[in-house]
């Protein structure tokens, strides 16, 4: 193979170039309104993105299996109970506080994934159940009042950079995103999992395992809303109840910014990236700018009609 | 439709054409899709309107109901100007259409569906529901159709649907009728229903123009031929001055004697590939057959009767129960479709947007799943051998596309159907199942599909073709088993093959078609 043909196959896809130019004008305007440039504040700005990032990147792969995932919240918000009341603040509970969090996470995502296809119940209505009930658990088990948190020395996750120039967490999301592109384009598992988000009943018929890929779906997506909630937990430090629930609806959101479509057969790591930093600086321009916080869902809003509108404009053109 | 109330079949100077179709053309953008068409239509005639997908016919249709204007030409109506400037209008001087896709509500009674919009009322507007199913009932028995009119909309098969929409059409009386495909989801005996209804509103003075894929009941039913191809009119004819052949000829400037591949003589000497011996599956009673390599045997029959369990079964989607499968006389466990495509089945769906394709992904990744799967090491995707096998299907199969990463939504029927072909003959295989394997493909992508199926055959491969296509089973067939209610009720070998000897099988012993008549 050319190097030529080699890019080519690289080129990322229109939905992702859309949403990275949308990012590059909030960008813009974000700098305009800080007066200047400056790349650690971009940097610091990625750092705290990471862990809403991450759920995207799970978030956009069950929608490329032509589903949804309700529970990306609960689970991350379950993720810091879990590690923070494990962890106790000792370094020494590190192996099994991480272990104990993914392994709850894998939990959740296995029983989403067999609710969505061996039970058959929608996917959107069996995640929205799985989240109550996850949400119920998390109040009991706590009685309300979650203890415990993370040692100062795990924080250095987020808080920590590189050289002192690339955040830990920014890195950690950048090699979660490249698994994951490697996994859905450059492999034979990947290809039917595409294959299988775009029309099932095909896919089932060309002899593709279509449940078993829809659980692994959901089974990733999970353990990374749970990475997401330690991710989360490292910037907080401690425990507390719902840290994580908007990721929910910021996740579906930034995944469909950045190109995913609920029909399926679509995975744009790149488009999914964009749409989780867009959201975040729509938030930090609107506290540049001393907006309301009100302010940030109105203009969530219009971003997703304006990326849709974009993608749909595109569509017709073409047609 | 409502709005002809009063169909008004007056008497009409008898000169003057019911429709009178001149010079007309249409464009869109730089595709010129109808260039000077010109033919009539005369009061108490049906004309059939044929030609390949992408011919024009239904573009024609559209013009003369008034969906859009044409770019040049005229059209008359009985000698007046006829310049419909919406459906509406079309409908209200008397010109019904009645198109493929039906517009039946679903949470609608079938006698609702039938007088949506115009249903008889009392005196306080309220829908005198008794009277209305009467009247549908009544209709439905005039036309023949075991359709009664209480059932609801929502379970209705495909084909009840199109009769219904049938029904809405005809009930109107129309100057002109004009019917899109009305045959294309029907049985033949429903098939004959329409046409008999078709006959009557002949009979009442109407006009009817058909557009049809098949060319039996072109034969059979129309007054007058008018042929399409790529826009332009290559034949019209009064019945009795054209033959099939004449048709084909025009649509696609063959003849059919070069559509279908040539046989074998004698196939008995080949080492038998597949069979079945006393497999049943729900919809299915116990069944034997045997193939030979080389060997195309077709399933023939009345709508439901057991094709579509058998095609399920044999492609593995839904297992036999019991009875034994063998392929070259090892028996195999057919209890998957990976087991299946394990085995060398390899299987061709009825209904390729719902079960063959991914629709919105391109050409290259719809064809190559098997060809990576066998040759993709440590699971990792060939990228370089997906292009290069991609490219030659493409050329292969002749699958028109811009390139392998057009999506597969924007081609044709045909060449989407070539795009399933592709993917399951990526290796050659043992057996092929096809079901229905040209439904809503035009005669050219006909064509090529049929010399695919001769040239594989030619390599050892044997074929069960399931079609309601009794051309295509009669033109490719060795052997044809007729299934009626789950079971074959008879085999007919290549010298006994007729119209007439499959559909007496095809009625089952006791006859249905005469019950039903």
């Amino acid at each position: 193979m050319t190097a030529a043909t080699y890019l080519d196959r690289l080129r990322p896809a229109g939905a992702s170039l859309r949403a990275m130019a949308l990012l590059l004008l909030l960008l813009a305007a974000f700098f305009i309104s800080t007066r200047g440039f400056s790349s650690i504040l971009l940097l610091d700005n990625i750092r705290q993105a990471a862990p809403l990032g991450v759920v995207v990147a799970g978030q956009a792969l069950v929608l490329m299996m032509g589903r949804l995932d309700l529970s990306v919240g609960a689970t991350a918000s379950m993720a810091n109970i879990v590690l923070c009341s494990i962890f106790n603040s000792d370094m020494a509970n590190l192996v099994p506080a991480v272990a104990a969090t993914l392994a709850a996470g894998t939990l959740v995502g296995l029983a989403n994934g067999i609710m969505s296809t061996k039970l058959r119940i929608p996917a959107f209505l069996a995640t929205l159940a799985s989240s109550l009930i996850i949400a119920g658990l998390v109040v009991f088990f706590t009685n309300g009042s979650p203890r415990g948190a993370v040692p100062p020395a795990f924080r250095v996750i987020t808080e920590g950079w590189l050289f002192g120039v690339a955040p830990y967490s920014a890195l950690i999301w950048l090699v979660l995103l490249v698994a994951l592109l490697l996994l859905v384009h450059f492999t034979m598992l990947g290809r039917k999992m595409i294959l299988s988000g775009a029309n099932v009943v095909a896919a089932r018929h060309s002899g593709i395992p279509s449940d078993g890929l829809i659980i692994l779906s959901f089974v990733l997506c999970s353990v990374l809303a749970s990475i997401g909630g330690i991710l989360l937990s490292a910037i907080t430090g401690m425990a507390s109840i719902g840290v994580g629930n908007n990721f929910t609806l910021d996740s579906i959101a930034a995944a469909v910014i950045g190109g995913a479509l609920f029909a399926g057969g679509v995975f744009l790591p790149l488009g999914a990236m964009a749409g989780a930093l867009i959201l975040f600086f729509v938030q930090s321009l609107l506290y540049v700018l001393a907006l309301p916080p009100a302010a940030k869902f109105i203009v969530q809003g219009l971003i997703i009609i304006l990326a849709l509108a974009l993608a749909n404009l595109k569509q017709e053109r073409s047609q | 439709m409502i709005e002809i109330v009063s169909p008004a079949l007056k008497p009409m100077p008898a000169e003057f054409p019911r429709l009178a179709v001149a010079q007309v053309s249409k464009a869109f953008g730089a595709n010129k899709v109808l260039r000077d068409v010109s033919f009539s239509v005369r009061a108490g005639e049906i004309v059939s309107l044929v030609g390949e997908n992408g011919a024009g016919k239904s573009t024609l249709m559209h013009i003369c109901a008034g969906s859009f204007p044409a770019d040049g030409g005229a059209m008359a109506l009985d000698g007046a100007a006829f310049r419909p400037a919406s459906p509406k209008a079309a409908r209200r001087a008397g010109v019904a259409l009645a198109l493929q896709e039906t517009s039946i509500l679903p949470d609608l009674s079938v006698g609702e569906n039938l007088f949506f919009g115009d249903e008889p009322r009392n005196g306080l507007g309220f829908i005198r529901q008794k009277r209305l199913h009467e009247a549908a009932d009544a209709q439905f028995a005039e036309m023949g159709f075991a359709l009664k009119s209480t059932r609801m909309g929502s379970e209705l098969s495909a084909a009840e649907r199109q009769m219904v929409e049938i029904a809405k059409a005809i009930r109107l009386k129309p100057r002109l009728l004009i019917l899109d495909e009305p045959t294309a989801s029907l049985s033949s005996h429903e098939t004959e229903l329409v046409l008999a209804a078709m006959a009557r509103l002949k009979a009442q003075g109407s006009a009817v123009i058909f557009i049809s894929h098949r060319l039996d009941e072109v034969m059979e039913a129309a007054d007058r031929a008018v042929v399409l191809k790529d826009g332009a009119l290559t034949l019209d004819a009064e019945r009795g001055a054209f033959s099939r052949d004449d048709l084909i000829r025009a649509m696609v400037g063959r003849t059919l004697a070069d559509i279908f591949p040539a046989r074998p003589a004698d196939l008995a000497v080949a080492p038998v590939r597949l069979s079945v011996a006393n497999a049943a599956a729900a919809g299915l009673k116990p069944l034997s057959f045997s193939l030979r390599a080389g060997e195309v045997v077709g399933f023939a029959g009345l709508e439901g009767q057991g094709q579509r369990p058998l095609a399920r079964a044999l492609s593995g989607i839904t297992p036999f129960h019991g009875g034994e499968i063998a392929i070259d006389g090892a028996p195999i466990r057919l209890t998957s479709v990976a087991r299946g495509i394990a085995a060398g089945i390899a299987s061709i769906p009825d209904d390729r947007k719902h079960e063959g394709l991914a629709l919105d992904l391109p050409i290259r990744m719809n064809v190559s799943l098997f060809a990576l799967s066998r040759r993709s090491s440590w699971g990792w995707l060939a990228h370089a051998l997906e292009r290069r096998f991609a490219e030659t299907a493409r050329q292969r199969f002749a699958i028109r596309s811009t390139g392998i990463d057009q999506p597969v939504r924007q081609l044709s029927g045909g060449n989407q159907q070539k795009v399933v072909f592709a993917r399951w003959l990526a290796e050659t295989p043992k057996v092929l199942v096809l079901y229905e394997p040209t439904k809503g493909v035009d005669v050219g992508a006909k064509t090529e599909i049929y010399r695919l199926i001769g040239d594989l055959t030619a390599a050892g491969v044997a074929v069960v073709l399931i079609s309601a296509d009794m051309l295509e089973l009669i033109g490719l067939s060795d052997r044809i088993h007729v299934l009626f209610e789950g079971a074959v009720t008879g085999t007919l070998a290549r010298p006994e093959f007729s119209e007439e000897a499959i559909m007496r099988l095809a009625a089952g012993p006791e006859g249905v078609l005469n019950h039903a008549a």
